[in-house]
């Protein structure tokens, strides 16, 4: 289910796309244009209200046959999806930090009434202290509200994953919706060479949405979301629970389909970089992903069996993919632009450290927290993760978890 | 791989001017990008943006502490920030003056971090051509001629991608004038 | 033998949408003073023998009257039971008439009628009853006291006798819900080419939306969140207008979702026009969890969360008129209804089935006796008695033309409404009278908007 990333190798895949410059919000927008949405609703919000505005003008341009639903709030946002959803739309928001909160209880449902819905997060901490930057707290808090959590580590990954996150959520084994998570700022404002996949490639990879499992249609009328007791419920739980763990096999297939056509792929669940005789380790997620590879570049220059292994989905959380990536490490350092409230320590690293439980001879494992409201993680930071991770894997003291940047204080 | 930091006031176009360089590379077949520094948007306050540029993949997705360029679209921002903090390699510094080159005192009145110097009066060229004083354009040309990096023509066919159409042609009249009038001299032969 | 089967050709193709008049019989305003007998006596066999009136006034205590007589039914029991077919339905008037000349006077027709509306003529050993004098009954223009009125309702005959109830049997509701007898009538007029959004409510809690595996409704309908209706069925409804599929897109909803929790997805749903029919159900509260206050519950009354004591006496602040708020939206369509006049009801739904627009907004009165504290038998009266008060006004607003639909000229006072009604029972007389006061500026208001 792991495969190496083959970017922008195969000139030979059928899906060459025209290259331009874009931000990671229109990528997302793309995206969603590609995918042929048709019931779109979204609500401004920092740092993906250019997204809105995008997909707004694709709308208003006749480029996207969609109704956008200028909703008053993030709530009615997912609400309006949830309509359309079930009357057999293809359907597409974004948000981002307080609208996430705001969007919490629709949220939830989402994929407990099985919509394959995509939704994009540019990514945004939680306040307070006020702020609008950078972090993975918005995404990271509903990461058991039992979506699919894909997070990407550029622009061109944006808008490829929108168009994949479909397929994966419409398959009839998943059925389940899929949040597309983009770093806030760092994707969102961020220019950057994007190629545009060409829409008659995307329409054979992605055909009509068909909703075969449930409809509202006054022909075939149906109740959606009956009071559920007991039993009964539990199954519900249950299927569901089953449907997140058959995604990770969809996940995987529907990127090297992806990769067949256009050129590009992503890894599936995981992609590992520079990984074959690595002795030490750096686990990443989101945009940090691309630093940590020149990080590990340079540590290699020096003559480090460095490797990397970047997390694309949270959830359904792929442990035996995980584990068997870092079989062969002595030490693991994981880098998380989130918290673990409770734990001190990020969500990733207690999630991988839970993924070993059980492992024979599992790596050791440090924590590093960067990347909190926009703050930068620089080459530097990486330089000294990857320093702490050595010594772990040398048997020297270090600490547990470390916060990057605030070290010197 | 090449790094470049822009230096603008809220409302100069700075960042977008940092968009259409990153798309005139990509023209050149090569990869880039871009991303502002994060922070509250106003008008007349102090922003930055940075690019970087490569023939391979560009994977960094931090800021850019260590520029090979920096580009100063507004005059008043020598004295307020930092601008040349950093640079490395080539070392160059694009300027918008009032002043010829001539009448600043040269080295002296640079930092030992700058090697090279273009100055153009971005203001005037914007003025004349586009009628405000917007000068993320004609700085773009300024910074094509002083570095020889990208080529002009590469600058002006990306304005079309960012750019209100109605503006275009008096923004590619700026450029192109800037790209004529800027003055280009080395402080230091390395 | 069937009923299809007992009605003839032309009588068959009466059960489609047509007016029809009957006799309203108002046993509150009925004295007993007969003048109605003496006047269908009169005209019908040309005698004041009252044994040959074909309306009778019944006495059921001291100084209580009912007029009696045919209701013209749109499904008549007399017409099924009849063994010779002597009993027809007019296809245009509607009105059930006997033929003579087929009459064996069985009196079979007078044993089936749940209304006392046949009567047996020993003088000529046939029956005999109500016409409706050729379209303008003597009995009503000789009545003093209104008991009696030339009413059109057939619609309702129809709409109720001839609809599926598109909600099935069984809704476990309170004894007396009135917000059950609603969507029932609700969803018969509305017909099966709905989407219908039910969100946590008392009709949602009665099992309308389903239990399990089993469902309430017969119409696509699903369970929304108490503060989304219209944006969920927003979506619904885009969609489907972009692929052509055409549907009327129904939010039925209490009080609490609609005046609090939810307000903030209506008023946005308005102010885009989305074209959905968006009904409220008021109980004044919520009912469902056990009456707690919201927006909709009146100055006064109690609930558990506005407690009566030594401190507090009941809901200290007004309720929120949400039809008017709503008409402030300037959407095309905006009215007032209770089940107390059903017909009232039924012209309004069909008004907005018509509406194309935008938004349509019905604010259904809806007296519950689990939360409010009367009688399960009352819910009608208490409905009426509120419109005879004036205390909750039937009035419309279309595509801004504000219009009340039912002038009350002699408004009761509106403490008589407020005594049927267990959570005002403690209001004093300073108390009531301020209600009233506040009862008339309103009412004011609403009139000013009418002259507008």
């Amino acid at each position: 289910m792991v495969t190496e990333q083959v970017k922008h190798t195969s000139n030979a895949a059928r899906g060459v796309g025209k290259v331009t410059v874009m931000d990671g919000n229109k990528a997302a927008a793309y995206g969603a244009l590609l995918s042929r949405v048709q019931v779109l609703a979204a609500y401004p919000i920092t740092p993906q209200t250019p997204l809105v505005e995008y997909l707004s003008q694709f709308v208003a341009d006749g480029a996207l046959k969609a109704d956008f639903v200028e909703v008053e709030s993030e709530h009615s946002s997912l609400s309006v999806l949830h309509g359309a959803s079930l009357a057999g739309a293809r359907t597409f928001t974004a948000t981002s930090g307080q609208g996430l909160a705001l969007m919490y209880e629709p949220y939830n449902r989402t994929p407990t009434i099985r919509l394959p819905i995509v939704m994009g997060i540019a990514t945004r901490d939680g306040i307070s202290p006020q702020c609008v930057w950078g972090g993975h707290q918005d995404a990271i808090n509903v990461r058991d509200a039992g979506w699919i959590q894909l997070f990407v580590e550029d622009n061109q990954e944006i808008l490829d994953t929108v168009i994949m996150a479909y397929k994966i959520a419409e398959h009839p084994d998943v059925l389940l919706p899929v949040n597309v998570c983009y770093d806030g700022f760092y994707l969102s404002h961020m220019a950057d060479r994007v190629e545009i996949p060409p829409q008659e490639i995307v329409d054979e990879f992605l055909p009509p949405y068909r909703p075969t499992h449930q409809i509202l249609d006054p022909d075939n009328p149906m109740s959606i979301d009956p009071l559920t007791p007991n039993e009964l419920f539990m199954e519900y739980r249950y299927k569901h629970l089953q449907a997140l763990q058959r995604a990770k096999q969809v996940i995987a297939d529907v990127d090297q389909e992806f990769a067949s056509l256009f050129g590009r792929g992503y890894g599936g669940l995981i992609e590992k970089y520079r990984m074959d005789d690595a002795e030490i380790a750096i686990v990443g997620i989101g945009s940090p992903v691309g630093t940590a590879r020149v990080a590990v570049d340079r540590a290699r220059d020096e003559g480090k069996k460095i490797g990397l292994v970047k997390v694309r989905a949270l959830r359904p959380f792929p442990r035996e993919e995980l584990v068997e990536a870092l079989r062969n490490v002595r030490s693991v350092g994981v880098m998380d632009k989130n918290v673990c409230f409770g734990w001190g320590t990020g969500v990733l690293f207690m999630e991988l450290r839970s993924a070993m439980l059980g492992v024979p001879k599992p790596p050791a494992t440090v924590g590093f927290i960067d990347g909190l409201g926009g703050s930068d993680i620089t080459m530097e930071h990486y330089a000294r993760a990857i320093a702490i991770v050595d010594d772990s894997a040398n048997g020297l003291a270090h600490q547990e978890i470390t916060w990057l940047g605030l070290e010197e204080e | 791989m090449k790094e470049i930091r822009l230096h603008g006031r809220g409302g100069q176009g700075a960042v977008i001017a940092s968009q259409i360089l990153v798309n005139a590379f990509v023209i050149e077949g090569k990869y880039g990008n871009s991303m502002p520094f994060f922070g509250f948007e106003r008008r007349g306050a102090p922003l930055s943006a940075f690019v970087r540029f490569d023939d391979r993949p560009i994977r960094e997705k931090t800021q850019v502490y260590s520029p090979d360029c920096v580009i100063v679209v507004d005059p008043t921002l020598r004295s307020a920030v930092k601008v040349f903090d950093g640079l490395k390699g080539e070392r160059i510094a694009v300027l918008n003056d009032r002043k010829a080159i001539d009448q600043i005192d040269l080295p002296e009145s640079m930092p030992e971090s700058v090697n090279k110097v273009g100055i153009v009066d971005a203001t005037k060229i914007a003025i004349e051509c586009i009628g405000v004083p917007i000068t993320n354009t004609s700085m773009l040309g300024a910074f094509a001629a002083t570095t020889g990096w990208v080529k002009l023509d590469s600058i002006v066919r990306s304005f079309e991608l960012f750019l209100n159409p109605k503006l275009l042609e008096g923004n590619v009249k700026a450029a192109r004038a800037a790209y004529e009038a800027v003055q280009v001299r080395e402080l230091v032969t390395l | 033998m069937s009923v299809a089967s007992a009605l003839e050709p032309e009588v068959r193709a009466q059960t489609t949408r047509k007016a029809q008049r009957i006799l309203g019989l108002y046993d509150k305003r009925c004295t007993g003073c007969r003048s109605c007998e003496l006047a269908c006596a009169a005209a019908k066999s040309g005698t004041y023998d009252l044994s040959q009136s074909r309306i009778r006034v019944v006495s059921s205590s001291v100084n209580s009257f009912s007029p009696v007589t045919c209701l013209q039914c749109a499904r008549p029991r007399c017409l099924e039971v009849c063994p010779t077919g002597a009993i027809v339905k007019n296809a245009d008037t509607g009105i059930v008439s006997v033929r003579e000349e087929k009459c064996v006077g069985c009196a079979m027709c007078a044993l089936a009628c749940p209304y006392g509306g046949m009567h047996y003529s020993s003088r000529d050993a046939k029956v005999t009853k109500c016409d409706f004098c050729d379209g303008d009954p003597e009995c009503v223009k000789a009545c003093a006291t209104g008991a009696l009125e030339d009413v059109n309702v057939v619609p309702l005959v129809d709409t109720l006798y001839d609809r599926e109830d598109l909600v099935s049997p069984g809704l476990s509701a309170c004894l007396g819900c009135n917000a059950e007898l609603l969507v029932r009538f609700t969803l018969k007029t509305l017909g099966r080419n709905v989407v219908f959004a039910s969100g946590p409510s008392c009709i949602a809690g009665t099992g309308f939306v389903g239990y399990g595996p089993t469902t309430g409704a017969k119409v696509p309908t699903y369970h929304s969140l108490l503060d989304n209706y219209a944006s969920m069925i927003t979506g619904t409804k885009r969609y489907y207008d972009q692929i052509g599929k055409e549907f009327h897109a129904v939010c039925f909803a209490g009080d609490g979702g609609t005046a609090d929790v939810g307000f903030q997805s209506l008023s946005a749903a308005a102010e885009r026009g989305e074209n959905i029919i968006y009904i409220c159900y008021d109980n004044e509260g919520y009912m469902n969890t056990g009456i707690q206050r919201s927006g909709t519950t009146p100055r006064g009354a109690w609930t558990t969360t506005t407690p009566v004591g030594a401190q507090r006496r009941g809901k200290p602040q007004h309720k929120k008129d949400v039809a008017l708020i709503m008409a402030m939206h300037d959407i095309p369509y905006v009215a007032t209804a209770n089940a107390a006049y059903l017909d009232d009801y039924y012209a309004k739904l069909k008004r907005a089935m018509e509406i194309k627009d935008g938004l349509s907004y019905i604010h259904l009165f809806s007296p519950c006796p689990t939360g409010w504290r009367f009688p399960t038998d009352k819910t009608i009266e208490v409905s009426r008695m509120a419109v005879e008060t004036n205390f909750f006004p039937l009035w419309e607003a279309d595509h801004g033309k504000f219009k009340i639909n039912r002038e009350v000229p002699f408004p009761k006072p509106v403490e008589q409404y407020l005594r049927l009604v267990g959570k005002y029972s403690h209001l004093n007389r300073a108390e009531i009278d301020e209600i009233q006061r506040d009862l008339d500026r309103r009412y004011k208001r609403l009139v000013a908007l009418t002259e507008m």
